[in-house]
């Protein structure tokens, strides 16, 4: 059937603006679903070559410290196989040009061993040769600060200063991502990183010789973790265990499977939405085709082509759509996958993360974009087929038009004026497209404003954390709890010290009925100017002056409420002591509670005791610089916290987020465009003649404009009104998957951000009234009037 | 003289709501191999109800329909469809080619759908239209096109042609050249054709005509000496 296929083409070219509007559609989601596919799979493959190559752990335990030879006793466990042990620990390292704090993590490895688990991967410089000074560096730390083999720099552990030397630069399985802690959010490896260096080494410099406080052991074949859990928790109990995980809740694995099971879901559900989009762009397309060209249909029939013939052409419109869009995306997608693979590399440290171009999801994406489109297609396309041939022929019935119920209310209809009444008839003329318009761009204002209110998300979990409530400059952690009013009097005798004050923090276990949570408790001065208490991430409240203000997630945990009295278990007190909660707090990021100073040390005994203390400079960089140095290098200071150097981090961090705002309000902005003016087509071609009508009894084109872009207006703002909701519900939903013990997200919608995004829908619809104005100028009168319909 | 169509007592009725519609009742009679039929009425009269139902694009309400013995009113859609395809070349007052595709590419549209077409360049050549293949059919005159029209139904090489009011859109001189082109595929090729159309004159060429009127068949003249188109005036 050369001929029909040669009809389906010129078809395709002649209906080319919508048609290339609905292949875009398509290729974004393919390019999606191909890309984060093969992502995912570069990501998964890599992490299993390594884990393999370099002998990933089955279980890891952290304990305060223990000694070596007592690992001998893990061993003797029924289950597990290999046992090791080593030591590890944090240092600040020492950059005064960064003025900020930086970490590393200082961890002990055999370099000889090959059974070792955990194995470092060295990838550059000469190695470890058991000199004392000499490290691996993490390959992120060591490009951030341009590091290089035989290069050196200080660090400062207790106080004391020392040097280390590269020996070049490693990767552990361990640190495939690496955060400070659980509580950490993001990866920064230009401010906290691995090194790795001699267990001699290690244990010379931290003075802990024969000690451990990292676990790591791997299980006999067919041992769950579980299996071994208990055992191995009661041997390292005394120890001061804080973590014992399988492989699978390893923190840098924990985070590398959400990040690719993130992907993942992502890489089925966008790519459906998108197709689901384009889908009903062809549905309707194809609807009205086979209206436009009943009489050629019938011609058709009465030539003698089968039903399964004219079926088939017209569902190959959408099939032959659906593979254009699906081999595009293809392509683009391998380039996605690229580029990601990529900018991964920059988060992850796999060794062997390469980009891996696998057609079988050029496969896939083919039928997952053809297979719709084609059955759009023949959806749109098979009402043709319950026509006997002699219906065909014949023009259809004309539809009844009904008279609308605001006509009836001639205070709101009469003003409408004649083209306000054709605009709103029209709208109820197909109302199912007129749907299908309201949908499309509810789903592309919700997917802008969603995107949009991500900075207002960050300012109430971080920024206005740190400007809001955190208005000190400096914050220092003690090795051991000191009197506050000395602490605040040394610190004021300090040069550039404008302002100090004492804090407390103070581990404890909150009890109410059976329900028990371990947390800690911060102690802040009554009235204190340095420390605000935020509520919902932007309301400052007064710390009361008696009871406990407790934080939202975990008031949930306990089942208590404002009023009740509630039990605290602390260290420093052998009898547990009662406690009023006079408030609870939203917090979206950390769970912290607070007290006064004062009662808290009433509380716990321990008098104005503190553990910390935060600093206000007198403004200047170079003051602070000098200060923070100077407290680094102080006798019972364990840290110092850089404000301003946490808010660089997390605008640096939050930098390549706007680069993904902007991407995604493109494709926002098309989405909505192809939805207006696919069914702004589709509509035109069936009002052709009134169109032209109107033309040829004087109509200018702009009064026309106005009658479509009136039409097209109403059917938008319902789709942002629609679209309100539908952000609510996208954020309660990523709440829900991204909530974790530590923070949870806000749902708080960006008022900046609906002006924003309806700015986009708006540009959506000027486009596309300007491509479909392009089509009516374009009208052939005397043409569209002499063709029967 | 071999009988190719037989009609026995086929009626079609609409029913739209709550109102039928008798558009044709108890039709009867025969057609043969070879014959020139014009099938005369007014609009409404059932004309173009008889030539769909005898091109099996619908269905009778009741009788009986055979094509060379073939039971056509009990043919199923797959069956109906085949018949139209090998048996039955139509013609539309309107022409309706298909617009995308160029007059040659209508031609051969209808010729891939049979084993034996005729020869689509020879067809143009005869037709005088061959530097006119070409052309989409938005550039051609309506004479052009409704020649184009008569020869992508040739083409199939069917045995029975059935035109609906075929010069119904044209100009005297036009619609002439057009029946001149129905007589000759009638006279040179043998092909049984039934032209329906309200114009009395056309009566002049037919061996047979059929007067339609209200649904029924009211007489059937048999015309001695049929005229040359040139013949007839209207």
């Amino acid at each position: 059937m050369v001929m029909l296929w040669r009809k389906l083409l010129r078809d395709l070219r002649e209906n080319w603006g919508a048609n290339l509007a609905c292949v875009a559609v398509i290729a974004l989601g393919i390019m999606t679903f191909n890309g984060y596919h093969m992502v995912v799979d570069n990501l998964d493959s890599a992490r299993l070559r390594f884990y393999e190559s370099c002998r990933f752990a089955d279980g890891f335990a952290s304990v305060k410290q223990m000694p070596a030879s007592e690992l001998s006793r893990l061993e003797a466990i029924d289950g597990i196989d290999q046992v090791q042990g080593h030591l590890r620990q944090d240092v600040t390292v020492y950059m005064p040009d960064w003025g900020q704090n930086l970490t590393l993590r200082l961890s002990a490895i055999d370099p000889e061993d090959t059974t070792a688990l955990n194995q470092v991967l060295q990838s550059q410089g000469p190695g470890i040769h058991d000199e004392s000074n000499e490290v691996l560096l993490g390959i992120g730390f060591a490009k951030a600060h341009d590091l290089q083999a035989g290069d050196s720099f200080d660090i400062i552990y207790q106080g004391k200063k020392q040097q280390l030397t590269i020996a070049g630069t490693g990767q552990s399985p361990e640190f495939i991502y690496l955060l400070p802690d659980s509580g950490s959010f993001f990866s920064d490896p230009a401010r906290f990183d691995v090194a790795f260096m001699t267990t001699a080494a290690l244990e010379d410099l931290t003075g802990h010789e024969g000690l451990v406080n990292e676990i790591a052991f791997t299980l006999r074949p067919g041992t769950d973790f579980h299996q071994i859990e208990n055992q191995a928790a009661e041997i390292l109990e005394p120890y001061g265990l804080t973590t014992l995980v399988a492989a699978k809740d390893q923190i840098s694995n924990f985070m590398l499977d959400q990040e690719i099971a993130g992907v993942k879901t992502m890489s089925n559900a966008i790519p459906a939405l998108f197709i689901g989009i384009a889908a009903l762009i062809l549905y309707l397309m194809l609807r009205r085709m086979v209206e436009q060209q009943r009489i050629q249909i019938g011609t058709l029939m009465a030539f003698g082509f089968g039903n399964l013939q004219i079926i088939s052409h017209y569902s190959f419109y959408g099939g032959f759509i659906g593979v254009a869009g699906a081999a595009a995306g293809a392509i683009v997608g391998t380039l996605l996958s690229g580029a990601m693979t990529e900018l991964y590399k920059m988060y992850f440290n796999l060794p062997d993360l390469v980009n891996q171009i696998s057609w079988r999801y050029a496969l896939y994406g083919l039928a997952f974009a053809a297979v719709p489109c084609l059955f759009a297609a023949f959806l749109g396309a098979r009402n043709i087929l319950r026509l006997e041939p002699a219906q065909a022929m014949q023009p259809p019935t004309p539809k009844r038009t009904r008279r609308l119920l605001i006509e009836r209310i001639k205070i709101l209809w009469e003003p409408l004026g004649m083209m306000g009444r054709m605009a709103l008839r029209n709208l109820f003329r197909n109302p199912g497209r007129s749907f299908f318009t309201i949908i499309g761009t509810t789903f592309a204002f919700a997917m802008m404003w969603f995107i949009f209110s991500y900075n207002l998300m960050i300012d109430l979990m971080i920024m206005n954390q740190l400007e809001k409530a955190q208005k000190y400059d400096l914050k220092i952690t003690l090795t051991q709890p000191a009197d506050a009013q000395e602490l605040v009097q040394s610190l004021l005798r300090m040069e550039g010290t404008d302002q100090a004050e004492p804090l407390m923090y103070a581990p404890v276990t909150l009890r109410q009925g059976p329900y028990a949570e371990e947390t800690s408790i911060t102690g802040v001065p009554d009235g204190s100017q340095l420390l605000k208490i935020l509520d919902k991430g932007e309301q400052v409240i007064a710390l009361p002056p008696e009871g406990l203000v407790l934080s939202k997630n975990l008031a949930g945990k306990l089942h208590t409420e404002v009023g009740q009295l509630i039990y605290v278990e602390s260290p420093f007190r052998s009898e547990p002591t009662q406690v009023y909660v006079t408030a609870i707090v939203e917090q979206y990021f950390g769970m912290e509670n607070f007290m006064s100073l004062e009662q808290l040390g009433q509380m716990l005994g321990t008098g104005e005791a503190a553990t910390a203390a935060m600093v206000k400079t007198r403004g200047d960089p170079y003051t602070l610089d000098r200060l923070e140095e100077k407290l680094l290098l102080a006798k019972g200071v364990s840290g110092v916290e850089n404000k301003a150097a946490i808010k660089k981090m997390y605008v640096d961090l939050m930098a390549p987020m706007n680069f993904a705002i902007y991407t995604m309000t493109l494709v926002g902005v098309f989405t909505a465009f192809a939805v207006i003016y696919s069914s702004g087509t589709v509509s035109l071609s069936e009002r052709q003649r009134e169109i032209s009508s109107s033309k040829v009894l004087g109509m200018t084109d702009g009064e026309i404009m106005r009658m479509l872009v009136m039409e097209n207006g109403v059917l938008t703002t319902l789709g942002i009104l629609a679209g309100v909701p539908t952000t609510k519900a996208m954020m309660l939903y990523m709440q829900q998957q991204f909530a974790t013990e530590l923070y949870s997200l806000p749902t708080r919608l960006d008022p900046m951000g609906f002006v924003q995004s309806m700015l986009g829908i708006g540009a959506a619809l000027a486009l596309s009234m300007m491509a479909i104005m392009r089509r009516i100028r374009r009208l052939e009168l005397s043409e569209v009037l002499k063709t029967r319909e | 003289m071999t009988v190719i169509l037989r009609s026995e007592e086929l009626t079609k009725i609409y029913e739209t709501g709550e109102v039928s519609v008798v558009a044709l009742r108890d039709a009867s009679f025969e057609i043969e191999e070879g014959e020139f039929i014009v099938v005369l009425g007014p609009s409404g009269s059932g004309k173009s109800t008889l030539l769909n139902i005898l091109g099996g694009m619908d269905r009778p309400t009741s009788g009986r329909l055979y094509y060379r013995d073939a039971p056509i009113h009990e043919a199923t859609a797959r069956q109906l469809t085949l018949y139209r395809r090998k048996a039955v070349g139509f013609v539309f007052q309107f022409y309706n080619l298909l617009p995308n595709l160029t007059a040659s590419e209508n031609i051969r549209l209808a010729a891939e759908l049979v084993d034996k077409p005729l020869d689509v360049k020879d067809l143009l050549e005869d037709l005088a239209l061959i530097e006119k293949a070409d052309n989409f059919p938005a550039q051609l005159s309506g004479g052009q096109q409704q020649r184009i029209a008569i020869a992508r139904a040739a083409v199939k090489n069917p045995d029975i042609l059935l035109c609906d009011e075929p010069t119904g859109a044209l100009d005297f001189a036009t619609g002439l050249q057009v029946l001149k082109l129905l007589q000759l595929l009638n006279r040179k090729l043998g092909k049984t054709v039934m032209i329906i159309t309200h114009n009395q004159a056309m009566a002049g060429i037919a061996d047979r005509v059929f007067h339609l009127k209200d649904g029924r068949i009211e007489t059937i003249t048999v015309n001695a000496q049929p005229v040359d188109p040139e013949e007839i005036v209207w």
